[in-house]
């Protein structure tokens, strides 16, 4: 049975037009989280099961793409596969869903950003993700549960380490 | 690279290759349509489902009671324990919502159901396998000689296998707890 909300659109419409909007932004947290193909869909999978689930709690106490960005990152950093527990963790890069581009040059420059925030932890990932998707301090604050000094402090960790990292994987 | 090309390359980052369209929209489909549920469901519901197996697992003992009366006791004490730590775990998985929880709230909760998964794995194992072997020489006590040996190897077995799959989780649990005291 449809379900009608107050605004008179179905949880249905609803939920397709979200899809709609922001596939872009939450294909690219799955993707950042993924460590192959098969991965990469689940998460996408079960991010959109989680906010199919929470649609109608969602009370409009923050933004809509950021309760979606933070629900996206949540199920990114807590799905645990088996093959996670039981295993290191290693990420195939050949293994990732390749981007496509023709332009080679740009491919390769994604996948060096892929393998560099591939090194991170589960949360400083979502961090830095979160910095790149230009959040404010504050922001990234409420999301993460963290001060913002901690934010502050943790992201100039990150970004330092990413340019150490870069700069080996160069030589 | 640097960090303004890191931005820049992210900024570019145009996911519509990513995957096959169709397959995405196939994923979009079955979660209109409720064909699927979340991860977090499905093991609340399947600790659930064990819960209820482990509640009614002890009748199947009772037609021994004339053999063994300790047996058949034992036995529901073990069931009701396990079945008790299901009903637990379950009721803990609900609890977590991805939607309304911090990044950090949904990462420290998760590991913690993650660790107490673990724990009742360890401790179904240690009152389990001392009731397996009990189990095998009430049978041998009654002519039944190649049970305790068939007990004694499915426990060295499943002791050895779960012993395994702890150990890996320790591992795992250590790389978490270390992320996670990182920030606190």
């Amino acid at each position: 049975m449809v379900k009608i909300s107050d605004t008179g659109i179905s949880k249905e419409d609803r939920f397709l037009a979200i899809v709609d909007e922001h596939r872009n932004m939450m294909t690219k947290v799955c993707y950042m989280y993924a460590t192959d193909e098969n991965h990469f869909k689940d998460l996408y999978q079960e991010v959109l099961a989680n906010l199919w689930q929470g649609l109608e709690s969602f009370r409009g106490e923050s933004k809509l793409s950021t309760w979606i960005y933070r629900t996206a990152i949540n199920t990114c950093v807590s799905y645990f596969r088996r093959h996670d527990r039981l295993s290191s963790m290693t990420t195939s890069i050949d293994g990732i869903p390749d981007i496509g581009y023709e332009d080679s040059d740009r491919g390769s420059d994604l996948k060096k950003m892929y393998r560099l925030i591939s090194t991170l932890g589960h949360l400083d990932k979502a961090l830095i993700m979160m910095w790149l998707d230009e959040y404010s301090y504050d922001e990234i604050a409420e999301m993460t549960g963290l001060t913002r000094s901690n934010v502050a402090v943790r992201l100039r960790r990150i970004k330092l380490k990413l340019v150490e990292q870069a700069s080996e994987t160069e030589l | 690279m640097t960090i303004d090309e890191l931005k820049r390359s992210w900024d570019s980052l145009d996911m519509h290759g990513a995957s096959d369209r169709e397959t995405l929209a196939g994923i979009e489909r079955r979660i209109r349509n409720r064909e699927t549920s979340t991860l977090r469901d499905k093991i609340s519901s399947g600790a659930m489902k064990m819960g209820v197996v482990a509640l009614l697992a002890p009748f199947m003992l009772i037609p021994f009671w004339v053999t063994s009366k300790t047996l058949v006791i034992l036995g529901f004490i073990f069931f009701y324990i396990v079945s008790g730590m299901q009903f637990y775990f379950s009721s803990r998985m609900k609890k977590i919502d991805y939607c309304h929880l911090t990044v950090t709230e949904a990462f420290r909760m998760t590991i913690d159901a993650e660790r107490l998964r673990s724990r009742i794995r360890l401790v179904g194992m240690s009152l389990g396998f001392p009731y397996i072997i009990y189990l095998g020489w009430v049978f041998y006590s009654i002519g039944e000689t190649y049970m305790l040996a068939g007990c004694v190897a499915g426990t060295i077995v499943g002791g050895a296998v779960g012993l395994l799959i702890n150990h890996r989780f320790v591992t795992w649990f250590r790389r978490m707890k270390d992320e996670l005291d990182d920030v606190d």
